[in-house]
């Protein structure tokens, strides 16, 4: 695949319109809070000084209108001549930590990467607000303990000219897709999550001319309209897997194992389990489905092959992605997986999402993607097929940065899940396998909470994240010296690890 | 007939009211305007039931940290606040979500299952620098407890013969006693703290022999209760023995210096052939300056089992700095190397919090663990640890019903196999007694760690 060809297919991409997409919510938690106090005596001064809008009051009014503490910069702002607390004149103004905005999130998604995502999903450009670390969580090790040694010798390359596209099919069979960034959405399955948000993820795939995928939950006539951009996954439970549905997808994805339960066959529980799901999946309802594993007709490489011949008989023009979790013998799996004829490896390491698991595999099973993306792009290496397979990662990826660092390391893409779903405003509260426990309307089959979320809505969210994300990476190559994402592949000269 | 271990489970509430993580404030702003009402999907927030005109104080634990309230609230008059109380939970690094997580496997007796993706740290000292492999396409795997597979988790209590010697069968294998089987590898024990009274122990044995499994009795119990001899070890101070302790029971455990118990053993051996007979080692007796030699010792003199306590609870002889998974990993190497790991079971006790640690400990090399400190959280011990002190138990677990107490222990077996079995059926292996000492199919943090720092290092692969 020639670079100039590879151009010529992204300067025909349109980007996505970004539009501001606000929380559905009345208040964004925020990291500080601002007080005003009963000293205050409706001067407006704080609301004419502040340039961040935290501050503001009604024309005609006399009194100001409950601050925006979320638009708040924080203390950093103190050296600011319009630093509001300074300028009051009857001292009214406070700012503290907003001890509530402590508990929000995990190690993993700190308050602040989920605050970030929620700015970069309303605004569609990374957070201005310094005080936010969008970049690393606080897991302390993996992604977290990586960084990019930036030369500040570099001549920065001019963000225009900056490709940020892949390609998934570099085998001299099946047909040539490009996407304009190098990731696409994890599969998340009708049940597990509601048709509303597997609408909003196919569009926002649509419109960046990117692929989301069903999961395993069978194909819902609705995502039909998006075939285009919908990979068809083809899990151990076979839910809903039909030679149409097949026949559907540019891309079909055999779901080995899922990162969060390594070993384990998805779990959707009863209460997930609607007369509509039940019918998407061919199963009774209201019963929990356990899906096997493994796939009861694949148990060594040649089982593996027949599958996916199996798959290219129904639909030659398909692409064949295979998921793995990471086993030590990942790099053999990968291997494995290329000789039977699979374009794209997808990786799905243990710190991965789910929509249900035991927290015993979440925490104990295989090793963390940061581990298996350098042994198999080594292993593809020397064995002379690295540039003829598409290696995807996945499994805890959920910033920027995080999809630069795994492309460093050696893989050529990412897939997104989690980020995804916190940006239609998921707060990880880790209530997904209750059915209707699901606040937000995301991971629910219930009529009323699907409701929540707005397709439409949804999909600008997304699209602005991913325009954020865009240009985030756009930014590191430019000062990085490199001119594409692909250049960046396996350069861990540009990293270095914390001890 | 074939049948197919199992063991019932039944949903077994709590005594006292649920700890929530959260603390729900409702401040003065608030205008009872009752958005977050219908906002909150768990009723954590209701109208007042003697007032409607205006909202009750929220019901905190029951309180998942959605933050949808928060977001919903007009007046900003929500926050939230980490309870106080749920931070007291537990003692040391037993977490108050460690607490949480026994409590809900004693009361439903089932694998906790979540959302979302691992929420904790990437990594850390000792069980969290170690993961479980799986299989995947190359390997054949398992069903695991959802599939019709059966895996085995039943092991050997007692020896092993290491060789048969055909010219005089009959003999050598009379020479040694006949190992137990139990159905799950864990023993159970009473901790060494808290209630021990005698409802205590008869449950202990209840449960033990309803699972198949033993449990550990001090010889001063036994002495003084009725307790029935079979599935019971009994635990004997090697100073003391009494022929009458000896003849009940079908295993004994001696506590004291390892000089002792050689001797001991020796002597008893003599005379009953057949009982099992395993070593208390505490953890205090793994100095680093301790002769792994003496355990040679001990086999020789007809040692069977080897019981190895470290960091328990409120347990000072059982203290040191080195963890459990590494003393045991020592054990276990040295005794392979020795060509003699079969003839004898290593038993792991002390700092056994979850259930993903019984695997890990097995990995490191032991055949079966015993529980003690879980055994009294699943009774709803909070481990405030008042009882050492002579205070009172807070949470009256002198005072509970016998059922309840069967019911909540054979709950937490239960979720605790059903957690091995997830693991094992991921490994794709077929029975527990292979794990032992597999190390080869773990993964190391700092193996892994080192490896990818190196990669980062070294630069761009050729």
């Amino acid at each position: 695949m020639t670079e100039a060809y590879l151009k010529s297919q992204v300067s025909q991409f349109k980007f996505p319109k970004i539009v501001r997409a606000p929380s559905r919510f009345r208040v964004m938690p925020s990291k500080f809070k601002i007080e005003i106090t009963e000293d205050c005596i409706n001067c407006g001064l704080c609301a004419e000084l502040c340039p961040y809008g935290v501050f503001s009051r009604p024309k005609g009014y006399n009194f100001l209108n409950k601050p925006k503490s979320y638009n708040c910069i924080g203390f950093e702002c103190e050296q600011n001549d319009f630093y509001c607390v300074k300028n009051c004149p009857t001292n009214a103004i406070k700012i503290s930590y907003d001890s509530t905005y402590k508990l929000l999130g995990d190690y993993r998604w700190t308050p602040d990467l989920i605050l970030a995502t929620w700015i970069q999903s309303e605004t569609g450009h990374p957070p201005k607000n310094r005080s936010i670390e969008y970049k690393v969580g606080a897991s302390g090790g993996g992604f977290d303990k990586i960084h990019f040694k930036i030369d500040k010798n570099v001549d920065p390359i001019p963000k225009e000219e900056i490709d940020t596209s892949i390609e998934l099919n570099r085998r001299d069979f099946g047909p040539k897709i490009t996407i304009p960034i190098p990731w696409y959405g994890g599969g998340m399955s009708f049940g597990s999550i509601s048709l509303n948000s597997m609408l909003a993820r196919a569009i926002a795939a649509k419109e960046w001319n990117t692929f989301t995928s069903t999961g395993e939950g069978g194909y819902p006539p609705e995502l039909v309209k998006y075939k285009d951009h919908i990979i068809t996954q083809d899990a151990t439970g076979l839910f809903g897997v039909r030679e149409e549905t097949i026949k559907y997808a540019r891309i079909v994805e055999f779901k080995y194992a899922q990162g969060a339960k390594p070993g384990l066959g998805g779990h959707l529980l009863a209460d997930k389990v609607t007369p509509e799901v039940a019918r998407m999946r061919e199963a009774v309802p209201w019963r929990s489905l356990f899906s096997p594993f493994p796939f009861h007709s694949v148990y060594s490489v040649e089982d593996h092959k027949k599958h996916v011949d199996w798959i290219k008989t129904v639909n030659p023009k398909a692409l064949v992605a295979v998921k793995v979790s990471t086993p030590t013998d990942v790099d053999m799996v990968a291997v494995g997986s290329y000789y039977a004829g699979a374009n794209i490896i997808h990786l799905d390491g243990g710190y991965g999402g789910t929509g249900a698991a035991p927290d015993i595999a979440k925490k104990n099973i295989a090793t963390p993607i940061e581990f298996a993306i350098p042994k198999v792009h080594k292993f593809l290496l020397a064995e002379g097929i690295r540039d003829e397979i598409v290696l995807i990662a996945s499994g805890g990826i959920r910033t920027a940065y995080d999809i630069a660092k795994a492309i460093a390391l050696g893989a050529d893409g990412v897939v997104i899940g989690t980020a995804d779903l916190v940006a239609l405003e998921c707060a990880r509260c880790g209530r997904c396998e209750s059915g209707r426990g699901c606040p937000i309307g995301i991971a629910t089959t219930d009529k009323e909470l699907s409701k929540l979320i707005d397709p439409m809505w949804g999909a600008q969210r997304i699209i602005n994240l991913y325009n954020a994300w865009r240009e985030q990476l756009v930014d590191l190559l430019s000062k990085l010296g490199l001119r594409s994402i692909r250049e960046l592949r396996g350069r861990t000269d540009l990293l270095y690890y914390e001890r | 007939m074939y049948r197919r271990y199992h063991i019932p489970i039944k949903h077994v509430p709590g005594r006292y009211a649920p700890i929530g993580k959260y603390i729900v404030i409702r401040n003065d702003f608030c205008i009872n305007c009752g958005q977050c009402e219908i906002a909150c999907l768990y009723d954590v927030h209701k109208r007042r039931e003697d007032d409607p005109r205006k909202m009750a104080n929220p019901i905190s634990e029951r309180c998942v940290g959605c933050f949808r309230c928060i977001k919903t609230c007009p007046k900003n008059a929500l926050e939230l606040r980490e309870n106080e109380e749920y931070k007291k939970l537990g003692y040391k690094d037993w977490t108050a979500e460690v607490i949480k997580t026994l409590w809900f496997e004693a009361e439903t007796g089932r694998v906790p299952v979540s959302g979302a993706g691992y929420k904790g740290k990437f990594a850390g000292p000792d069980y969290d620098s170690l993961w479980t492999d799986m299989s995947e396409i190359v390997r054949p795997t398992r069903d695991g407890i959802h599939g019709r597979e059966f895996i085995s988790t039943a092991v050997f209590f007692g020896p092993r013969n290491m060789i048969l010697n055909f010219d005089n069968l009959d003999e050598e294998i009379d020479k040694l006693p006949v190992p137990l089987e139990i159905q799950i590898p864990f023993v159970l024990m009473p901790p060494s703290f808290g209630p021990v009274t005698k409802k205590f122990l008869k449950i202990l044995y209840e449960v033990a022999s309803n699972v198949e499994t033993l449990v550990i009795i001090d010889y001063n119990d036994f002495k003084n209760e009725d307790i029935p001899t079979e599935n019971i070890i009994l635990r004997i101070n090697a100073e003391n023995v009494t022929e009458d302790a000896l003849t009940k029971v079908k295993c004994i455990e001696l506590a004291g210096e390892p000089r002792q118990i050689i001797e001991v053993t020796k002597s008893i051996r003599a005379i009953h052939p057949k009982l099992i007979i395993s070593a208390y080692l505490p953890g205090k007796i793994f100095s680093p300056t301790f002769d792994l030699n003496v355990l040679l010792k001990m086999i020789n003199a007809g040692v069977h089992v080897f019981h190895i306590r470290v960091n328990g609870i409120n347990d000072n002889e059982s203290h040191n700095e080195t963890h459990i998974m590494k003393i045991i990993r020592k054990v276990h190497t040295f005794l392979v190397e020795n060509n003699i790991r079969d003839a004898v079971t290593i038993m792991a006790s002390g700092d056994i919090k979850l259930a993903e640690h019984v695997p890990k400990l097995i990995i490191s090399g032991a055949d079966l663990v015993a529980l003690d400190t879980t055994l009294m959280i699943a009774l709803e011990c909070p481990l405030c640890l008042d009882c050492i002190n002579g205070g009172l138990c807070k949470r009256e677990i002198d005072k509970i019903d016998e059922n309840w107490g069967i019911d909540r222990i054979t709950n937490l077996l239960a979720s605790w196999r059903d957690q091995l079995l997830e693991i094992l059926g991921a490994m794709g292996m077929r029975e527990v007694r292979r794990l032992r000492g597999e190390v080869g199919r773990s993964i190391s943090y700092e193996e892994e760690e080192k490896m990818l720092e190196e990669y980062i290092s070294g630069g761009n692969v050729e």
